[in-house]
């Protein structure tokens, strides 16, 4: 009979059912804030944004082509960061197109529907600022349901300029229809302002165009109207930024949300990066060979407050973690103890190891640490201090440099919290230092050295390419008879023998290769994108 | 002396047996009787009179009474089968009435090898049937492919069918070992192995779609009939079958042994401008270290025991069964357990109704050890360093000393402690009724069962290995169970108008359904490793999971046999299944089919010769389907994940709401060939198979969705036509047939060509990789024009000598600012670190244009062999017998990926294979100028195909290439077993029959291969994956010391 072979899902529920009330269209919206950032976070994230950057030094493999700059399209990581960011698209896509056909049968308010639609819209605009910086020219997915259903799956590239403009409307919507406030970790309309103040900004740096000097306006009032209306403020301590506890604080206008457990809704930074098992107490810990390159410790001042919260070297005393010894001690490299003749902690390539982002063990965190590679800790993608920046950066505009009170205030108040002296005027190279070891480890910087290539190509890449990122510590066998792996002056800063280079072509990064094979189209020019 | 009087005799073997329930008729008329338990008969008869006697698998005889009253009458074996009775689905049919390709083996002949699970004991006996295993592990699951890769995401194993209840043939899978960190290795394992092949009378195999149609949609992979053994009316007969057996690993890897290993690490070092490791200095003081596959791969033990009564009277038989198998697995920390018992019943209640059932209980345990897999224990034990021991002094395993890289934790522990166990408990019953409404038709109802319990329980214990600590444990237990009923009905109606014609015709309708649920649990941080129950652990942190389903089927269906004056044969089927796992658009479907044959032979013009006994043309057609797939394919659904954020709810893919089956279309040409009185006899085939609206995932570009588990997922569509045509051939022959001697050949041989027709109208491909960080973006590609599961990379030719050989190849990695009007494309960058550097790969520039990219790859290997052979010999002298049997396949290349690990030299810290010692070395023009100036550096040993070390591969030397396409094409010694039966004079009264053998298997095997196996299988039974070595556990050789007898 037709009932016998009618069986519906006896384990899970069907869109058809699920958009119903609110709390059920709140619990798919929830879905974007871990998951399909996952692979993103995993790798590319840092890969680009600290390693490519200049930032972080690594060897390994296909992350240390990074590094490097030698990494060509066919590069694991840039394939699954790529997909990762486009998940996110699909994530968002499903629910922008599903949620007002049918939740409106349901009797769904009209407010809740563009609530979801403005969750869902930011969440893709975010993806689309990643997607837009990294490659430059990327094809635009509106409705990923009817081009699926119409079989129109092979797209050409869209142009920068239209990414911009399709991030542009979908912020613009999510600033309009977001609340003010929320449950902690969900993004408000301020956060929606924050990342439009964000691109106006970019859309700014290429000071020929046209409408530059309207983008920094439109810039600089966004970035103010978060930091005078939105009752978000810094935190006091710079450390405790990076600290579980303090997820979601006020300092916080979008970031990742993880949580410990599972692979896939964890923060993997900690494996990634952390130097041994002594500090996470698993075996996920494969920082060992990961150290802040010597260009970045030269950018840090003299006294700077953040420096031992963004990297560890020798004597730092972190008593959060190892907590069962008593606190972690960072030294050069580390004997057992029981026995000498064992290095349980050998010296990192340039003698310090990453702090930002590293926590320490379950007993540390009250459970926050778990294998799986998953740690509670937020990735920060947008907190206040980068919109103080924001409202330097837009003010300063095309000048040279700029005495703006209300800048220089915005700078000093975050120099002032690193213990620093306060500026009393503001270039762009001065913004950009700041802005580095103020989200040193962040995976900002790529995208400051971007807003300089587009502002000045050539002493950008003059930059890039007099970076002291290679720079290495290796024991001075030549002069010390003996030298003992755990004694700093027993080291010698040694130069690369080749430095790294970037070119021009390289300031935007190849399509993965497999989705270019897939689709030769995105091996052709770019189109214009038909906004609706 | 023509009086009618009575007669008795005594009805036997030719080896003395008697034999119970032969008919016995007088001829011409109706009156007749069969032969009692003892063989013994009695019937009235004139003196004058002729008894017939006739007897399933025995040359019919006449014996002329001749006056006596007391007869002995020895029946001969039926050497040509002619008239053997096979077993089709829903019913049976005599062998010389077939008309589509159906393929049989006796139980006595799977006994012929030692197996675990009857599946692998098809190996090599069935032209068309393709057996590998895919790991050597015990219990672990094998792929059959009858007549070539059907499918390309749903499955390709056929359905079995035990005692007329369906089972498919895919492997159940447990949790794997990914959820506790690192990679899955195989986590499928076998569904037959709760079957005791002891059981098992016969084995039927059906390959066409004439014979496997009126299985309808899930037949189009080919069916598997099983068939248990049966009582027998009779005395009483008890056996016992018992063996134990010694296995071991059949090959070793030559890997660097720690002196040097040692050499290798210095001039790493040097290379990379590393302090040297002080350990290493000297070489020569180093002993051999440890050799860690001795480690890994132990001598293991197996042994079986299995206890069989069965008997009956002429009106009830039964037979009980239990048995008892163990197995170690060679790889330390691997087993298997399983016990079984069976009970058949036959009776007549009256004399038109029948009544009878079919009950098994099997019991399963096994531990399963991560072993194929990018960190399982294979690979662990090839490169873990020989200078760490497995234990320290205090017999604790010992680790590696801390360094930032070298990380690998000691194998034997993982083995030992890293355990996965699958406790199983199935119960399989059929119970049929059987009436005799009017002559010859009759009505059988059947309702069958399948009910599945398992327990899967996996712990990742807190240890110290050296540097490498683990301070958290987990434990995942996993419980599933499915119940699966199927109900048929079935009238079968056989009428005989006339003495030419005989036709018979089937109607029958069944519904079946499957329910499943299951759970996990995990927990973590025990407070001991010794508790592994779910009790312990910290509660916070649990993790759940669960899932339930169902799904069904309703068919009805129809056969009509017609046979004419013996000569010719049809055979017409019809079935419409209607399944759940399709919408209601495409809910049902029919599946016809027909074939004609002709027995030549029993024409006139054939009849006045000696030399050919019997030939047989048959043709067919049919079509088949495939629902092998999840449930609720069509549909849309939304999936639960926990996030800081609370449960999410995710659109787990689109949907199509038009997916239907997958159909298969398939014509067949056999012929049946019998010389010499059935001495020699061939069965040969040729088919053709398209199979088509094959259910794929549609091939999204990435920006559209992904295929990985957390992507919104393309949706399944009905794309693409696969083709297999083939040619099988069976051979048996009696090469020599004397009281004292007797050898018989059986030879098989496999030969298919499978075809990708088409693929998606985009014109796109599928590819499918190992490892996101393999290197092997695309391990294999499939697409239109291809068989499935190429291999696909770039072409190597050879090693970049000097400078100017590198400048002068096409750019493999481009200088900055080099390109010139001359040389548009660029030069490479020839440097040690960022570019391409002497010592480095040369790749081939395919498209000609000057640079060596994604599209300078191609097709650089098959996973198909050309052909499949077995040949196996029997021979008999007196009470010894000895068979020899061998299987081979030619021309199927492995993708070895074990090389990349133990030749990639991607880690300084990991040990390598012999082979990098013939490693691309430097010479220095001026041994006292710069080794990082290219004009200075040139190769010193030309001729070498093993790169130079390198310190983060710029140039990709390990990326998919011929460079890990070997030739699998092997020969190998399958079995050896020599028999010795204790003639009746010296065993006691009460011993019918005693045997003892020893048998060896897997005895040699001739390859080119240099990895552990040639025979690699498919991957968790993915055919897009086949033939690639992942370091899959090898299969042991074997050896075995049996007892058989019979009371």
């Amino acid at each position: 009979s037709k009932e016998f072979l009618e069986i519906v899902p006896q384990d899970r529920t069907t869109p058809e059912n699920f958009y119903n009330s609110e709390s059920n269209i709140r619990a798919s919206t929830a879905a974007m804030y871990s998951l399909p950032w996952f692979d993103f976070n995993a790798n590319l994230f840092w890969l680009a944004g600290d390693l490519m950057a200049g930032n972080l030094y690594y060897t390994y493999d296909q992350q240390g082509q990074f590094m490097f700059n030698t990494f060509n399209s066919g590069n694991a990581h840039l394939l699954n960061g790529y997909k990762s960011l486009y998940r996110v698209v699909a994530y968002a896509n499903s629910i922008i197109t599903d949620v007002p056909d049918i939740a409106p049968g349901f009797g769904v308010s009209e407010e809740v529907i563009n609530a979801a639609l403005g969750e869902a819209r930011f969440m893709r605009a975010a993806a689309y600022f990643f997607i837009a910086e990294y490659w430059g020219e990327a094809p635009i997915i509106e409705n990923s349901k009817d081009l699926i259903a119409s079989n129109e799956v092979l797209l050409p590239k869209n142009f920068r300029t239209d990414l911009y403009e399709f991030m542009r409307r979908d912020l613009e919507f999510a600033a309009a229809n977001l609340p003010e406030t929320d449950e902690p970790g969900r993004v408000t309309s301020w956060a929606a302002k924050g990342l439009l103040a964000k691109l106006h900004l970019t859309m700014a740096s290429d000071l020929d165009d046209a409408d530059s000097a309207a983008n920094f306006t439109k810039a600089k009032e966004l970035a103010a109207d978060v930091i005078e209306n939105s009752g978000l403020s810094l935190m006091p301590n710079y450390a405790d930024l990076f600290k579980i506890p303090n997820n979601n604080s006020g300092e916080s206008l979008f970031a990742l949300q993880w949580i410990e457990g599972s692979y896939g809704t964890g923060n993997n930074r900690q494996a990634q990066w952390a130097r041994s098992s002594r500090i996470t107490g698993i075996t996920e810990a494969w920082g060992g060979g990961i150290s802040a390159t010597y260009d970045l410790i030269q950018a840090v001042e003299e006294g700077d407050k953040r420096r031992s919260a963004i990297y560890m070297t020798a004597g730092d005393f972190y008593p959060e973690m190892n907590t069962d010894e008593g606190g972690y001690l960072y030294e050069i490299a580390y004997r057992d103890p029981g026995n000498p003749d064992v290095i349980l902690e050998f010296a990192a390539p340039v003698l310090n190891n990453t702090k930002k982002y590293i926590v320490g063990s379950f007993e540390d965190t009250n459970g926050g640490v778990t294998t799986n590679q998953a740690t509670r800790l937020n990735s920060y993608v947008l907190r206040l201090a980068d919109v103080y920046l924001i409202y330097a950066e837009a003010t300063l505009g095309a000048a040279e440099s700029t005495s703006d009170a209300q800048a220089l205030d915005y700078v000093n108040t975050i120099r002032d919290r690193a213990g620093l002296e306060p500026l009393s005027s503001l270039t762009f190279l001065d913004i950009l230092r700041e802005r580095r070891v103020e989200f040193a480890l962040e995976q900002q910087y790529w995208f400051d050295i971007k807003r300089y290539y587009y502002r000045a190509p050539q002493e950008a890449l003059a930059m890039l390419n007099a970076q002291q990122r290679a720079y290495t510590y290796q024991m001075d066998w030549n002069n010390i008879p003996n030298p003992d792996p755990t004694n700093i002056d027993h080291y010698i800063l040694v130069p690369p023998e080749t430095p790294v280079t970037f070119s021009e072509s390289q300031i935007f990064l190849p399509l993965p290769a497999a989705e270019v094979v897939s689709n030769p189209l995105l091996a052709q020019e770019a189109e214009r994108y038909d906004f609706q | 002396q023509n009086a009618v009087r009575s007669v008795t005799g005594l009805v036997t073997s030719e080896a003395g047996d008697p034999l119970i329930g032969v008919n016995v008729l007088v001829k011409g008329t109706t009156s007749g009787t069969v032969t009692d338990i003892d063989g013994r008969f009695s019937i009235d008869v004139a003196g004058d009179g002729v008894l017939q006697f006739s007897y399933t698998g025995f040359l019919a005889q006449e014996v002329a009474v001749g006056g006596r009253t007391s007869l002995e009458v020895e029946l001969a074996e039926n050497v040509t089968q002619l008239d053997e009775v096979v077993v089709v689905g829903y019913g049976t049919q005599k062998k010389s009435d077939l008309t589509g390709a159906v393929a049989s083996i006796s139980g006595d002949r799977l006994l012929e090898t030692i197996t675990t699970n009857v599946d692998q004991a098809l190996q090599g006996r069935i032209a068309g049937v393709q057996v590998t295993q895919n790991s050597g592990q015990p219990g672990g699951a094998v792929s059959i492919r009858i007549r070539g890769t059907n499918s390309i995401t749903g499955s390709n194993e056929p359905l079995y069918v035990i005692d007329g209840v369906p089972i498919q043939g895919d492997g159940q899978s447990i949790s794997g070992f990914d959820w506790a960190g690192g990679a899955n290795g195989q986590s499928r394992v076998n569904p037959l192995s709760t079957i005791n092949p002891n059981d098992i009378a016969r084995i039927e195999v059906l390959k066409d779609a004439s014979a496997t149609a009126i299985y309808g949609s899930r037949a189009a992979n080919g069916v598997v009939l099983i068939t248990t053994k049966r009582g027998e009316a009779g005395k009483a007969k008890i056996s016992y079958n018992g063996y134990y057996a010694v296995q071991q690993v059949p090959k070793e890897i030559n890997m660097l042994n720690l002196r040097e290993f040692a050499a290798y690490r210095l001039q790493v070092a040097d290379d990379l401008n590393q302090e040297p490791d002080q350990r290493y200095m000297d070489p020569s003081i180093l002993g051999e270290g440890t050799n860690w596959q001795e480690e890994l791969f132990d001598p293991a033990p197996m042994q079986s025991h299995q206890l069989a009564i069965s008997g009956g009277t002429d009106k009830s038989q039964y037979a009980v069964t239990g048995s008892y198998l163990s197995q170690d697995g060679i790889v330390i920390g691997s087993n298997f357990e399983r016990f079984t018992t069976r009970l058949n019943l036959d009776t007549e209640v009256n004399d038109w109704f029948r009544l009878g059932s079919r009950i098994t209980f099997a019991a399963t345990d096994e531990v399963i050890t991560l072993n194929d897999g990018g960190d399982g224990v294979i690979f662990g034990s090839l490169t873990m360093s020989p200078d760490v021991p497995v234990r320290n002094f205090d017999g604790t395993f010992a680790g590696p000393p801390a360094d930032s890289w070298g990380t690998q934790a000691n194998p034997i522990g993982t083995a030992l402690l890293r355990n996965n166990g699958l406790k199983r408990q199935k119960i399989l019953a059929n119970f049929y009724g059987e009436a005799q409404i009017l002559e010859g038709l009759s009505l059988r109802s059947e309702f069958g069962f399948d009910n599945n319990n398992s327990i899967n329980k996996a712990f990742l214990p807190t240890y110290r290995w050296g540097s490498i600590e683990n301070t958290e444990s987990q434990f995942r237990q996993r419980e599933e169970s499915n119940f699966f009923w199927i109900w048929k009905n079935y009238l079968t109606y056989n009428i005989k108008p006339g003495a030419a014609h005989d036709l018979t015709v089937l109607l029958g309708s069944e519904i079946q359904r499957s329910q499943y649920e299951g759970i996990t649990v995990t927990k973590r941080r025990f407070a001991t490793n010794d508790i592994q129950v779910l009790n312990q652990g910290e509660t916070a942190n649990t993790l759940t999971n669960g899932w339930k389903g169902a799904s069904s089927l309703a068919s009805y269906y129809a056969r009509m046999n017609y046979i004419l004056s013996e000569k010719y044969l049809a055979t017409f089927t019809l079935r419409a299944d209607g399944s759940s796992k399709f919408g209601a658009n495409n809910r049902w479907a029919l599946f016809p089919s027909g074939s004609l044959g002709w027995r030549i032979s029993e024409e006139g013009f054939l009849q006045d010769q000696e030399l050919v006994s019997d030939l047989k043309l048959r043709v067919g057609y049919g079509q088949t389907g495939n629902q092998a797939i999840p449930d609720f394919l069509y549909a849309s659904t939304l999936v639960t994940n926990n996030t800081a954020l609370g449960t999410i709810y995710r659109n787990e893919k689109y949907s199509n709401p038009d997916l239907k089956w997958e159909t298969t279309e398939q014509y067949n040409v056999g012929v049946d060939f019998g010389m010499f009185d059935g001495r020699v006899s061939v069965t040969a085939d040729y088919y053709n198979k398209q199979t088509r609206d094959l259910l794929l995932q549609v091939d999204l570009p990435f920006y559209l969705g992904g295929p990985d588990w957390w992507d919104v997922q393309a949706p399944y569509a009905n794309i693409g036509t696969l083709e297999n045509k083939g040619f099988e051939l069976g051979l048996n022959t009696v090469n020599v047939d004397k009281p004292n001697f007797e050898w018989r050949t059986n030879f098989t041989f496999t030969r298919n060509r499978n075809k990708v027709l088409e693929l998606n109208a985009t014109g796109s491909r599928l590819e499918e990789n190992l490892y996101w960080y393999s290197e092997f973006q695309t391990a294999t590609i499939t697409q239109a024009g291809l068989p499935v599961g190429q291999f696909y990379g770039y072409v190597t030719e050879g090693i970049f000598e000097n400078e100017q050989d590198i400048l002068n190849h096409a750019v493999q990695i481009k200088a900055p600012g080099s390109e010139t009007s001359e040389n548009p494309n660029g030069q490479n960058l020839v440097d040690k670190r960022d570019g391409v550097w002497i010592g480095d790969i040369k790749f081939k520039d395919l498209n000609g244009d000057g640079v060596i990219d994604i599209n300078d790859q191609q097709v650089i290997g098959d996973p198909n062999p050309d052909f499949t052979f077995g040949l196996n010999n029997s021979f008999n002298f007196g009470p010894v017998s000895l068979d020899v049997y061998l299987t081979g396949s030619r021309g199927a290349q492995i993708l070895n990926y074990t090389r990349v690990v133990i030749e990639g030299m991607t880690s300084p810290f990991s040990n390598q294979s012999q082979a990098v010692s013939n490693r691309a070395q430097y010479q220095l023009l001026d041994p006292n100028g710069s080794d990082i100036d290219p004009a200075n550096v040139v190769l010193a040993n030309p001729g070498t195909t093993v790169p130079r070390w390198a310190t983060n591969d710029n140039n990709r030397n390990n990326r998919a290439s011929d460079r890990w396409v070997e030739d699998g094409s092997y020969l190998r010694i399958q079995n050896i077993r020599l028999g010795f039966t204790l003639p009746k004079s010296y065993t006691p009264g009460f011993i019918r029959n005693l045997q003892i053998y020893g048998n060896v298997q897997n005895l040699k095997t001739f390859t080119k291969y240099s990895g552990y196996d040639p025979e690699i299988g498919a991957f968790n039974q993915n055919s897009l994956l086949q033939n690639v070595d992942m370091g899959r556990y090898p299969s042991p050789t074997l050896y075995t010391l049996g007892l058989n007898v019979d009371f």
